[in-house]
């Protein structure tokens, strides 16, 4: 059975940006159907074929129902790189 | 006084097709006709419009010749967006504005046929891709 946001929530107040890079790496995998992918804070839609305007909601959908969380438009829209995710669910955890 | 009527007029769905042959063979398949096609450069597309029974919705093949769409479910095409009439594309991007959602194009483009048109953008729809339209003549004002 899969914990639940709010459990995922509380429990992202724990972890450290390593631990949540490796979350957000396996979503990321999963949202965009890739095998294995690196993901460095630098990584940008223009390094990974699949990651575009729909699936790039698509990926923050998935966060979103992940942990519990929410985003605004203007946070979505200013997400360019991977690091800038890790950091905005990071601040979204403190 | 709101454009955003709760009856709205659904204008076309939105099917795109890999290629020219892929969306001849679709028609094929449903005896569908064409009614009338555009190359729309904005969106770097064809759109080709099928026939409908007058004044109902029609279905368009979108034929990407460049751009994000070619990649849209990985090439391979599909179901993409669904569209809805207005009387007045810019007084209604001017609304969704003051409510924080925002289209693709910063003004209204011209569509493939008698109309203009322009997205909301999907981060504002969480993804559903939908489009208005506003007809500019009686001969497509369905």
């Amino acid at each position: 059975m899969c914990p639940s946001p709010l459990f995922l929530r509380a429990n992202l107040r724990t972890m450290d940006k390593a631990s949540v890079t490796q979350e957000l790496t396996e979503i990321f995998e999963d949202v965009m159907d890739l095998d294995e992918v690196t993901l460095e804070d630098g990584t940008t839609a223009n390094d990974i074929e699949e990651w575009d305007s729909l699936s790039h909601v698509r990926l923050i959908i998935a966060i979103e129902r992940h942990y519990g969380i929410k985003f605004s438009n203007a946070e979505i829209e200013s997400l360019k790189q991977f690091g800038d995710i890790v950091a905005l669910v990071l601040t979204k955890a403190a | 006084m709101t454009l955003l009527t709760d009856t709205p007029k659904l204008h076309h769905v939105g099917v795109i097709q890999p290629d020219m042959e892929a969306a001849e063979a679709y028609m094929a398949l449903f005896n569908h006709a064409e009614d009338y096609r555009g190359y729309v450069p904005a969106f770097e597309c064809w759109c080709i419009f099928l026939k409908a029974p007058a004044g109902q919705a029609a279905v368009e093949l979108v034929v990407p010749t460049g751009g994000p769409l070619m990649k849209f479910n990985r090439g391979a095409g599909g179901l993409h967006h669904y569209a809805f009439e207005t009387p007045d594309l810019a007084g209604l991007q001017a609304e969704f504005a003051t409510r924080d959602v925002r289209m693709l194009e910063p003004e209204p483009v011209q569509g493939a046929g008698n109309f203009l048109c322009n997205f909301l953008h999907p981060v504002s729809t969480r993804g559903v891709i939908v489009e208005y339209v506003q007809p500019l003549g009686p001969e497509k004002d369905a």
